[in-house]
C-alpha cells in the first residue's frame, strides 16, 4: 500500500498552482499560505490541481462541507 | 475533448514490445540522454511523465526525480513500477500549464512526447524556464511534424481510435521560437519510415546516422536542448 503522505523535501519544493505560493501540510491536505487553496493528498500523491480542473469529489468548497 | 490518458494507462506500454517500438524507444533514449547529460544527485522534474519510462531510468542511475502526470492512471502505473523496482521516486499530480513548483527547483527538467497533447504548450513552456535552475537545462523530446510517421500516425488516427487524433505535432523551428530566449541545440532521429521491414531495423542505426547527417530537419523523433544563455 503506498504511503499515505509526501517527504519534507518534496513538500520544499512544491507551491499553490494558482498563486505559487508555498505549501502548508495540514493532514491529508496541502494548503496554499496565499490564496488558502486547498489540494488533497490522495494515495501519496497531492493534487495540485486549480480548483477549476479538480475532480469534484476533492473539491474541498463550501458545497463539499455542506453535504458531509 | 482531448487524448484520454486516464484510460489507455494500462496498455500504453504495449508499444514498447512491438519491433517498431523497440526500435524507436532505443534511438530516442540515446538522443534525449545525451543531450540530458545526467549527473548523480540532480533534481529533475518529467512534465508528462506517463508510464516512468525515461523517469525511472534516470532514478536509477541516482537522480532525484519528481514525476508529473495530469493522468492519475498514468502515474499510478509508474508508481507500481517504482515499488516493484525499489526506487525512491516523487510524484505530483497536475497540469503542465500550471507547474506546482517553486522558482528555479530543478537541475533539469524533461518532457517527452507531451507538448504534442497539450492545448497551450507556450504557457507549458514559460513555466519551465520559471522552475528551472539558472544553471539548469530543459530537454523536450516531440514528434516531428515534418516527418513521415506524424502523417502516417495523423491518417491512422482518422480509422482507428488513438491518442494522435488529439496530437499536434510540431517542427524544429516552431519549439526553438517557443524556447527563446534560452540557447537551443537540436538534433533528430528516426528517419527511416514506420513501414521498414523489420530486418531493415536490426541493422537500422548505422542507416540512421547516415541519414540524419543530410536529413536532420525531417527524423519523426526531435530532441532539443535549452539552457539559459551565458552559462
Amino acid at each position: 500500500m503506498p504511503k499515505r503522505t509526501i517527504s519534507r523535501e518534496l513538500l520544499n519544493i512544491l507551491a499553490c498552482p494558482v498563486c505559487k505560493k508555498d505549501l502548508k501540510l495540514k493532514k491529508n491536505e496541502l494548503i496554499c499560505t496565499g490564496c488558502s487553496n486547498r489540494y488533497p493528498i490522495v494515495d501519496g500523491i497531492p493534487y495540485l490541481l486549480p480548483p477549476e480542473l479538480m475532480p469534484e469529489k476533492y473539491r474541498r468548497g463550501k458545497r463539499a462541507r455542506s453535504r458531509r | 475533448m482531448g487524448a484520454d490518458f486516464d484510460r489507455i494507462a494500462s496498455s500504453y506500454d504495449k508499444w514498447y514490445d512491438t519491433p517498431l517500438g523497440k526500435y524507436a524507444h532505443e534511438l530516442e533514449k540515446e538522443l534525449i540522454l545525451q543531450f540530458a547529460a545526467p549527473k548523480k544527485g540532480e533534481r529533475i522534474l518529467d512534465v508528462g511523465c506517463g508510464t516512468g519510462i525515461y523517469a525511472i531510468e534516470l532514478a536509477k542511475m541516482g537522480l532525484d526525480v519528481t514525476c508529473y502526470d495530469r493522468s492519475r492512471n498514468m502515474l499510478r502505473v509508474s508508481w507500481n513500477k517504482a515499488q516493484e523496482r525499489r526506487i525512491h521516486m516523487n510524484f505530483v499530480l497536475g497540469t503542465a500549464e500550471k507547474l506546482p513548483f517553486r522558482d528555479r527547483s530543478f537541475d533539469l527538467i524533461i518532457s517527452i512526447t507531451t507538448l504534442e497533447f497539450i492545448e497551450h504548450p507556450a504557457l507549458v513552456v514559460n513555466e519551465m524556464k520559471r522552475v528551472l535552475r539558472r544553471s539548469g537545462r530543459i530537454v523536450l523530446g516531440v514528434l516531428n511534424s515534418w516527418s513521415s510517421w506524424a502523417i502516417e500516425r495523423k491518417l491512422k488516427s482518422l480509422v482507428r481510435e488513438s491518442v494522435f487524433k488529439y496530437a499536434r505535432f510540431y517542427n524544429p523551428l516552431e519549439l526553438t521560437t517557443m524556447l527563446r530566449p534560452m540557447k537551443v541545440e537540436w538534433d533528430s532521429t528516426l528517419l527511416l519510415p514506420p513501414e521498414t521491414p523489420e530486418f531493415v531495423l536490426n541493422g537500422g542505426k548505422k542507416i540512421e546516422k547516415f541519414l540524419v547527417k543530410i536529413l536532420k530537419p525531417f527524423g519523426a523523433f526531435i530532441c532539443l536542448k535549452a539552457t539559459w544563455r551565458g552559462r
